[in-house]
């Protein structure tokens, strides 16, 4: 596959996720709680080939009861391969030119860049002390890491102090069902003491193309859009599969 | 040959007697057996002779024998009859003694009649004394017959000596003792009245040839004074008999009623003659009025010339007679005496002697006397003790003030019956003060109603008089203010000299009338020297009693005065008082203000334990206890119902002496309260934030040196004049205002600078030397930890307990005054705001040994300085970033703040970053839980800097740590905590965010003066900051307000300084 349809794949996969989240995918173990959330709009979409897809995501992580959390290591999203995320032409943004640094500044430094936005928020939890939560604005830009293909979401807030800090979601493809590959680390990221507890990214949609994969004689079908990991500290692993449906055209 | 001169001998006995005895209606025999010379020399002629007494009231009837028995080596040569100038003799009584030289006895009869109460001294016996003889043996006398129910005997130990005696007395003839009539019976009922008391002796005699007589007997010297001291007990009252004025026994005529006995004395003849070899004398003996210097002058005549036996008290033998006899006449040559005093002398049974000395001239009258018979001695009332008599510092005329060797006498056989005469003392003890916890004086009447009936037993004489303060009363600190005290060699103890205790140890009055004198003796009680007294304690009594007659009575009776060290509790005892008795006795101690005592510290009834015990039954005490109410509270307040529930509202004030702000001053304390409240135990006081102390410079009291300072009794002194601290860790003085009623008394002490005590990093040591009045209760050392709350710097001094009792005396602290007035040390706060210095005040409750029903009061005095707006506040703050300029580096930032001198200090600093510099979550380690904060336990990870600061109130800079610490706010704070080698302090900044820019806020800093602070903040991998932007692009600033204690506010723009230019010079040479 080339970038260009890997990027492809990894768009429809990102779809799903969020058609998926749009009606909100739960699961849970280990005293956590995962929420997905996704739109993807419109819903009728062409048999064959693919038209750009309006696409927003939102994932929420909460304890089962009145424990803690345990900390978000990685998260990984499998995307089916009938979507593509599409970043022709768009300039790879460097991560040291935009962490840390402000909104305004990022966008000054890779505003050509930017592929998305979003909000992000955590839970900072300091011995003895009232948690207390950190919330961002999200800037999803276009990156590499490596050379490879690679999504940076430069988080910036000032509540309760001004910190900013950049996750690289790492893009790999694979053959089969979930041709597009999605992987992010945290822990650098949030420090020793946050707890991420929500993230929401809507993508700019000129960047995102998708299609039905109804067959023939079919007007709706149900598929496996996106399968979801979350890895958190102490071994927990919670994962999701998204499945969505459509109506194809034509 | 030697001038023969008078020489009589006499004991001077007071006492009061009553014969219990009946007259006996037969003679009856007594008999004294003599020798001379007091050495017989072998192969020479020496004589024996008696005296006869028929003290039986009847005459003989029928034949009298006389038998002398001669020891081996002496044998018979002949009988003379003496011619007796006495002439008791009844004309024509005459003896018959046959038998021949050689023979080992005599015998000797009369038909007689010998007269009733005669006595004669007719029958010498000569002897040879064998050429071989020697030793010591014993001839041996008798009489018997005449009607008389029993013989009566006598025996006369005679040593063989080729020596003549020396000047002295033959010590076996000196016999002292108490009789019944007979003479013989010796009287030991304990406080019986004796008939007789007789003090005979002889002297050593000698051969001293004349031209006439080739066996002419004379003493060895003619004495000249003599002394003689009776047995403790032995006493008398001269008030029970009549007076003989001067005039009188001058010219031979004193009264009968006067007459207390009479004395026999063998002298050389006075008249030439063949037959005569002996002469005896024999003359009343009066009490004569009026003496000078002595309780009692008995006096006779002897051939015209006066003898006095002067009487006092001997202060070395615990006030028992002594007599002095001085100055004897030696008119007539005395070979021995033989005095007798009467028990009762106005009994009948003595009315024929007393005739017979009448006018001085014999009669055969019977003469009674009009005064009521009264006892004038008795037998001393201790049993299980001897009665030892001494005649002693006896000289000649020959060689005056060359004495004698000391004779002594010890009574034969004990006291009996001790436990039967009556003891009856009557005991009044009367505080002047019915107030509570007041001080108060005591007035003690003692009442001791003493038998005069002479057929009774004499009442004994105190031993042990004791009294028992009840608990509660206790000795008063007041009562020593201005007092002195007596000590021992004052007290002129064991003698008769007059004291020479200072006036201002007088603390009461005492009367005491004893039947020794005929008025009542007056004095004064005196305090004794701590220590310096006959019993070395703390506390004693000394009675110090005179007469008003110049008879030289002094009678000083110290008193011993024992003190509960625990429960002040008072127990007052004179133990072995002299031996002579009285009826009633005062004492009254000085009451007022000044009072010795402070009553109870509760209303209701109160026992005073009184016991008395009598010589004759010591062990006996007769208990006399009192019991008197308190029925008011102090300054007739209502009384309290029971001590733990009296009130407490101590009065506590502090503050400086000059309220400006940020001033030197001296601090002063005040802590006092009435007399109606409960003691005061302990205070914690919470001084203002702000009132602070610049101990820089002064040296810490060592705690070895604390610990030096004895709190042992007489230690005070030596601390006053060597402070075991050194001078230069003086900060201040203390008053402590002890006692109760309107005029404590004050120990002034001092106030050191101390080292960490009971957790606190500095304290306090309060030395006060227990000096009152002339006690020395050594020193009192009261701790106060003084806690400095490292968030405020406000000081806490927790006192320890003030001690409530020191050796017995309950203090009583009703007003601590404490200054703190070493220069430059006491320093104001720079805020003029209302503050408070708080007190936590503990009061004792009702007990002062249980700290179970302490109470607690809680107070606080305002205390608020001015002039603030005289201050200037003018802090100048720089920041600077070190490391990398570019962003995403970790800089290091220092912040350095710094106070002009003089100034208002910091109330409220706050420092906002620029947008340059975001905190970086992933380098916060960890943070501080405020446990492991309080516990100084932080761990490594929740450094995120140091600090240091410097004040002119501490030698040491103070540094430390700057850390995350956990809070209530939403972020953890930022504290810096200072610390020093004693003083710990944090600053406590609350982290938020302005702007998008981080924000520190000090919401709080102390007020304290700080020269200046710096506070680094680590950079790097430890850094909390980063840098978002290249900071060498722009010229970021920094935002800080300050707010000064006296409300004045200031607003800094400071640069962030870095190492731009470094930066830039290393990009050109990359670059080239």
């Amino acid at each position: 596959m080339d970038r260009a349809k890997a990027l492809a794949v990894g768009a429809v996969a990102l779809t799903a996720l969020f058609a998926s989240l749009a009606q909100g995918e739960v699961t849970q173990g280990g005293g956590v709680r995962v929420k997905v959330e996704g739109s993807l709009s419109p819903k009728k979409l062409p048999r064959k080939g693919s038209q750009p897809v309006s696409v927003s995501v939102a994932g929420e992580i909460s304890p089962l009861s009145q424990g803690s959390l345990p900390q978000l290591k990685a998260m990984k999203i499998a995307i089916n391969s009938v979507g593509t995320l599409d970043f022709k032409g768009i300039p790879h943004c460097r991560i040291n030119h935009i962490n840390p640094s402000t909104n305004s500044e990022a966008l000054q430094a890779c505003g050509a860049s930017l592929i998305g936005e979003g909000n992000f928020r955590a839970n900072v939890l300091l011995p003895e002390q009232s948690p207390f939560p950190s919330e961002g604005r999200l800037l999803a830009f276009n990156g590499t890491i490596g050379r490879r293909p690679a999504i940076f979401a430069h988080i910036y807030g000032t509540k309760p102090l001004p910190t900013s800090y950049v996750f690289a979601f790492r893009m790999k493809k694979a053959k089969g069902t979930y041709g597009t590959l999605l992987e992010a680390s945290f822990p650098r990221a949030t420090g020793e003491w946050g707890y991420i507890t929500g993230i929401s990214l809507k993508l700019n949609k000129r960047l995102v193309r998708a299609g039905c994969p109804a067959p023939k004689g079919f007007a709706k079908v149900a598929f496996p859009l996106a399968r979801t990991s979350f890895e958190f500290d102490g071994g927990l692993n919670l994962d999701a599969t998204l499945t969505r449906s459509c109506q194809a055209k034509g | 040959m030697r001038a023969r001169l008078v020489a009589l001998f006499t004991f001077a006995v007071l006492a009061l007697g009553g014969s219990a005895s009946a007259a006996s209606a037969a003679p009856v025999w007594n008999l004294d057996l003599h020798h001379a010379p007091t050495n017989f020399t072998p192969s020479q002629e020496a004589d024996y002779w008696l005296d006869i007494y028929n003290v039986g009231d009847a005459p003989s009837s029928g034949p009298v024998t006389v038998t002398l028995s001669l020891p081996a080596g002496i044998t018979r040569k002949e009988v003379i009859e003496n011619f007796d100038v006495t002439a008791f003799n009844t004309p024509g009584l005459t003896w018959s003694c046959p038998g021949a030289p050689g023979d080992s006895t005599f015998t000797c009869t009369t038909t007689g009649p010998i007269p009733r109460h005669a006595a004669l001294f007719q029958l010498v016996f000569v002897v040879n004394v064998d050429p071989g003889a020697s030793g010591e043996p014993t001839a041996t006398a008798a009489i018997e017959g005449g009607g008389a129910a029993k013989a009566a005997d006598a025996e006369e130990l005679t040593p063989i000596s080729t020596e003549p005696a020396p000047f002295g007395i033959f010590a076996p003839s000196f016999e002292v003792d108490f009789f019944e009539a007979d003479g013989l019976t010796p009287v030991r009922e304990s406080g019986a009245h004796p008939d007789l008391a007789t003090f005979p002796f002889d002297f050593n005699l000698v051969n001293e040839p004349t031209s006439g007589n080739d066996r002419q007997v004379t003493a060895a010297e003619n004495i000249r004074d003599l002394h003689v001291d009776t047995p403790p007990g032995f006493v008398g009252a001269p008030t029970a008999v009549g007076e003989c004025t001067q005039a009188e026994f001058t010219t031979f005529t004193c009264p009968a009623s006067s007459q207390v006995g009479r004395i026999d004395i063998h002298t050389y003849p006075i008249q030439s003659s063949s037959t005569q070899t002996y002469s005896r004398w024999t003359e009343g003996v009066f009490n004569l009025s009026h003496p000078r210097g002595v309780i009692t002058d008995l006096g006779f005549n002897v051939a015209g010339n006066p003898v006095h036996i002067k009487v006092s008290l001997n202060a070395a033998n615990h006030y028992a007679i002594t007599s002095e006899v001085p100055n004897i006449n030696e008119t007539l040559p005395a070979f021995g005496s033989k005095l007798t005093l009467w028990g009762v002398p106005a009994e009948h049974t003595h009315d024929y002697e007393r005739c017979k000395f009448f006018n001085g001239a014999e009669t055969t009258e019977e003469c009674s006397t009009d005064l009521k018979p009264v006892p004038f001695l008795s037998v001393p009332s201790q049993c299980n003790t001897e009665h030892v008599t001494r005649l002693h510092h006896y000289d000649s005329w020959d060689n005056t003030e060359v004495f004698g060797p000391e004779l002594t006498y010890t009574a034969p056989g004990e006291t009996t019956y001790c436990d039967r005469p009556r003891f009856e003392p009557d005991v009044e003890i009367v505080p002047t003060g019915k107030q509570a916890n007041t001080p108060t004086g005591l007035d003690v009447h003692v009442k001791i109603a003493q038998n005069n009936n002479p057929n009774a037993l004499a009442t004994p004489p105190v031993k042990r008089f004791t009294v028992r303060l009840p608990e509660g009363m206790s000795f008063s600190p007041s009562f020593a203010d201005g007092l002195s005290s007596c000590t021992l060699a004052q007290m002129q103890l064991g003698n008769n000299d007059p004291i020479e205790c200072p006036d201002a140890s007088r603390i009461g009055e005492v009367t005491l009338h004893t039947p020794l004198l005929p008025k009542s003796a007056e004095g004064s009680m005196y305090l004794a020297a701590q220590g310096d007294n006959p019993f070395g304690s703390t506390f004693a009594l000394l009675l110090v009693l005179h007469d008003t007659e110049e008879r030289g009575a002094l009678i000083k009776i110290p008193g011993k005065i024992e003190v509960d060290e625990t429960t002040g509790r008072i127990t007052t005892v004179f133990n072995d008082t002299p031996q002579f008795p009285f009826d009633d006795l005062t004492l009254k101690f000085r009451s007022g203000s000044r009072a010795p005592l402070v009553s109870p510290p509760t209303c209701g009834k109160q026992t005073i334990g009184v016991e008395v015990a009598s010589y004759a039954q010591p062990q006996n005490p007769v208990d006399a206890s009192n019991t008197y109410e308190v029925t008011e509270g102090p300054n007739g307040t209502p009384c309290p119902p029971e001590s733990s529930k009296r009130p407490f509202k101590p009065s506590f004030s502090g503050g400086t002496l000059n309220p400006v702000a940020g001033a030197f001053s001296t601090f002063l304390f005040r802590l006092s309260r009435s007399d109606d409240e409960q003691e005061l135990s302990q205070v914690t006081t919470n001084l203002p934030e702000g009132l602070v102390a610049k101990i820089a410079g002064v040296p810490l009291c060592p705690e070895q040196a604390i610990a030096s300072i004895s709190t042992a009794l007489g230690a005070g002194r030596q601390e006053l004049a060597h402070p075991a601290c050194p001078a230069a860790s003086q900060i201040g003085s203390v008053s402590a205002g002890l006692g109760a009623g309107p005029g404590p008394n004050y120990f002034l002490g001092k106030v050191y600078l101390a080292g960490p005590y009971k957790g606190a990093p500095l304290s306090l040591a309060v030395v006060a030397p227990g000096i009152a009045g002339p006690y020395d209760l050594g020193n009192v050392v009261v701790r106060a930890a003084l806690y400095v709350d490292p968030d405020t710097t406000k000081v806490r001094a927790v006192s320890d307990p003030f001690p409530t009792i020191l050796h017995g005396v309950i203090l009583r602290a009703r007003d601590i005054r404490l200054r703190i007035d070493r220069p430059q040390t006491t320093i104001n706060p720079t805020s003029c705001a209302r503050k408070e210095v708080g007190g936590l005040i503990t009061g004792v409750g009702g007990s002062l040994l249980s700290t179970a029903d302490d109470s607690l009061f809680s107070t606080g005095t305002p205390f608020q300085v001015g002039s603030c707006s005289d201050l200037l506040f003018k802090p100048k703050l720089s920041l600077r970033l070190f490391g990398g300029t570019h962003r995403g580096s970790h800089p290091k930032l220092r912040a350095i703040v710094k106070f002009p001198p003089g100034g208002a200090n910091t109330a409220f600093a706050q420092v906002a970053l620029p947008h340059s510099e975001f905190l970086d979550q992933g380098h916060i380690g960890t943070v501080c839980t405020r446990v492991q904060f309080a516990a100084e336990v932080c761990p490594a990870a929740s450094i995120y800097g140091t600090v240091s600061a410097k004040t002119p109130l501490l030698d040491e800079t103070l540094s430390g740590n700057i850390y995350l610490r956990s809070s209530n706010h939403q972020l953890p704070d930022l504290v810096a905590a200072f610390r020093g080698g004693r003083i710990s302090a944090n600053l406590v900044g609350r982290v938020d965010s302005i702007h998008g820019g981080i924000r520190n806020t000090f919401e709080f800093v102390p007020d304290v003066p700080v020269t200046s602070a710096t506070f680094s903040f680590f950079g790097g991998k430890k850094g909390l900051l980063v840098n978002s932007r290249n900071i060498c692009k722009g010229k970021p600033r920094a935002t800080a307000k300050f707010r000064g204690q006296n409300g004045d506010e200031l607003t800094l723009r400071p640069p962030l300084k870095s190492a731009c230019r470094k930066a830039k010079k290393k990009r050109r040479a990359r670059h080239r």
